[in-house]
Parts: C-alpha cells; sequence; structure tokens
C-alpha cells in the first residue's frame, strides 16, 4: 500500500506499507533526497518526529488494518465518505 | 425556542435548529441512572465509607451485581481468579474500581439501543484512554488514573445514543449531509439539529451527578474552546486524540462516521509522533480482551 502525504515542513513522502507493525521494515517512507541526489527511503520507525501525529495514527491505523492479527476492518471496509 | 430554518411561500425547512435547554426539555428525555449506581457513587466520595458497606448496596440489586461480577470476571480486567461474590471483588479491585465497573454495566443496558460498530468504537475508546492513561510518556496519566480514563472513553458519544433514539429520522439523514458538505458528524450534527452528541451527552453526565472533568471532557471532546479548565483540557483533548486512534484504527461510531480533529489536541494530550508506536502496541496488545467486553455488553 502506497500514500502520499506532506511531511511537517512541507516536504512531499510516499509512506510504503508492506507488512505488519512488529516488522520494522514493514512501513517505509520514500522522500526526496538532497539536491541532485533521488529519493530516499528510509524506515518509518526512524523518522517518524517528521510527520504530524495525526499522520502517524493513520499510518500505524492501516498498517494494522491491512497486516495486523488483531482482525480490525480491512481498509477500505469502512471507509468511504470524507 | 425551536427555529425552523424555513424558506419563504410556505416551502418546507431544511433542518429544524433547536437550542440545548429547548431540546432537553420538549424533545429528549435523558435517561436516570439507577438508583443503586447513584448510591454506590456518593458512598465512593464518602472517605469513611467501608467496603462491605458498598459491597452490600450492589449485591442487593440482582441485575446489576450479576452484571458486575460478569466485569469483574472478564479477561479485561485480568483478576486471574473466579469471583463469586461483590464483597470478594470490592477486597479484590477496591471501592472505586468496582463503582466504575457498576457505572459500565449501566451504561452497556443504556448503548443496548445503539448498534454493535457504536458500542465497538466505544468500549475501544476506553480501552485506548486506558492504555493513554497508563503511559507515563503522555499528559493524561497525570490527570486521571487508567479506570476513570476508561470510563472517560466509554462515555464520551453517549449523546448519540440519546439523539438517535429520539429523533432517528434525523440521525439518518447525517450521512448524507457528511458526503455532500464533506464535514464530520459533530458538524452535520449541528447543520441539521442545532445541537450536537457532544452538549447532550455532557448534559447525561451532569444529570447522572459524574465529575464535573467528566462533564467537560464530553462537552469539550470535539470543541476544546468550550472548555476553560486546564486539566479538563487535556482530559477532552485525549478523549479526541482516542477517538481518532479508534477511528484510523477502523472503528468509527458508525461507518460513514469521520473525525476531524482541532489540531492542538495532540500537543494538549502529550501525544507524540515518537510515542505513539508503543500506545498501538500497548492498545492492540489488549484488543482481543475489548472484543470480549463488546461481546458482554451486548
Amino acid at each position: 500500500m502506497v500514500g502520499a502525504l506532506t511531511l511537517l515542513g512541507g516536504r512531499p513522502c510516499n509512506v510504503v506499507l508492506v507488512g505488519p507493525r512488529q516488522n520494522p521494515k514493514g512501513a517505509a517512507a520514500v522522500m526526496p533526497g538532497e539536491e541532485g541526489s533521488g529519493p530516499q527511503t528510509q524506515m518509518l520507525s526512524a523518522v517518524l518526529s517528521l510527520f504530524h501525529p495525526r499522520q502517524v495514527a493513520d499510518i500505524l491505523g492501516m498498517q494494522e488494518r491491512a497486516f495486523g492479527a488483531c482482525n480490525l476492518p480491512p481498509p477500505g471496509e469502512v471507509d468511504g465518505a470524507p | 425556542m425551536q427555529l425552523a430554518a424555513a424558506g419563504r411561500g410556505g416551502r418546507r425547512p431544511v433542518s429544524t435548529q433547536y437550542d440545548i435547554e429547548h431540546f432537553l426539555d420538549e424533545v429528549v428525555t435523558l435517561p436516570s441512572l439507577p438508583e443503586t449506581v447513584v448510591r454506590v457513587t456518593q458512598m465512593v466520595e464518602n472517605p469513611e465509607c467501608r467496603l462491605k458497606e458498598v459491597a452490600a448496596v450492589i449485591a442487593a440489586d440482582p441485575a446489576l451485581s450479576l452484571k458486575t461480577l460478569r466485569l469483574v470476571n472478564s479477561a479485561y480486567y485480568g483478576l486471574g481468579q473466579h469471583v463469586t461474590t461483590l464483597e470478594h471483588a470490592v477486597v479484590l479491585l477496591g471501592i472505586k474500581v468496582i463503582k466504575n465497573l457498576a457505572l459500565t454495566a449501566t451504561v452497556f443496558d443504556a448503548f443496548k439501543t445503539g448498534t454493535s460498530v457504536f458500542l465497538r468504537h466505544s468500549i475501544a475508546c476506553g480501552a485506548l484512554m486506558r492504555t493513554l492513561a497508563e503511559s507515563s510518556a503522555v499528559a493524561l496519566s497525570r490527570h486521571t488514573n487508567p479506570d476513570e480514563a476508561f470510563v472517560y472513553g466509554l462515555l464520551h458519544d453517549i449523546g448519540k445514543v440519546i439523539i438517535e433514539e429520539f429523533l432517528p429520522a434525523e440521525t439518518a439523514k447525517i450521512p448524507a449531509v457528511m458526503r455532500a458538505r464533506g464535514v464530520t458528524w459533530y458538524e452535520a450534527e449541528r447543520a441539521l439539529l442545532g445541537v450536537d452528541h457532544a452538549q447532550v451527552g455532557a448534559r447525561l453526565a451532569e444529570k447522572w451527578k459524574l465529575a464535573p472533568q467528566l462533564v467537560h471532557a464530553i462537552d469539550s471532546h470535539h470543541d476544546l474552546s468550550r472548555c476553560a479548565d486546564e486539566s479538563a483540557r487535556v482530559l477532552a483533548a485525549s478523549v479526541g486524540v482516542a477517538d481518532y486512534i479508534c477511528g484510523a484504527c477502523g472503528l468509527h461510531a458508525a461507518p460513514e462516521a469521520r473525525y476531524a480533529p482541532a489540531e492542538d489536541i495532540w500537543a494538549l494530550a502529550g501525544v507524540r509522533s515518537e510515542t505513539q508506536p508503543a500506545i498501538f502496541q500497548s492498545f492492540l496488545d489488549q484488543y482481543a480482551l475489548v472484543e470480549e467486553l463488546v461481546s458482554l455488553a451486548a
């Protein structure tokens, strides 16, 4: 799963979810690199401070719903209206 | 005073705008707290109250006694032994916890008119508030204890049950208003009715003579400007955070419900981005127990 958002400070970022929360590599943040370099990919857990708490709640919630073992409603099941 | 948003030339009004006093006087009837729970709440406030006396009052109400013991024996409260008497329960858990359990059992009865989705949301919010209150990393732990925090989360949306019971047709219109205007449930309520579930829930908590902090937290959980007391603002902000995180986990109060929290609730609640993984871990570790409470309450 991939989601685009804007970090604190205004930089664009793509968050990629590939596995459960318990796996440190289960979520990654892809951000523009420094001028002249390509995009940077980092484990989400290493760059949490770049995100607003509301964004972190959205990401962790979606990760649990998509890959977790708690039988939470899967993504899209109860979402819909903005 | 009931105001109709009327057009001219005899056109039907789009909505009926109430003010809260008229709403409570003419439209809804707030339920009373059972006498047993009222007595127990008063007794717990008395520092000279004895455990046996509290247990005896609850035990004299067979229905409440049974429901309270079911909660005591649930895995969520993790006693590790089967408790068969209120007196034993009070010795193990203390009178304040038992008071909260009796109140919880009463609220579960009130929730029976709500949907299972709503019930799950309310209990999940209670569990998440308990998690926040157990964390020294967030502000809530300095303002309340985990058992009281559970009640804050459990009760925060009780006003929705009241509104839906007395105005089912208007409640059914809320999702359409949300979609048409791109607003939250709370905003759609105010657009349709002029009042909202936070106001109604707060008045119910007042009628039930619950702690003033709880009344303020319910009233302000969508609008912190309704509350000036600093501690109550922390409680309300924490409820707002718990509400949002439950929604992020797909545990909305209704399938169509959305929540757009004020930006300052996270700072006021002391919930930082870096501390959220631990909060999620703690909450989700006990989620199976939350489902057990949902089945007990249904």
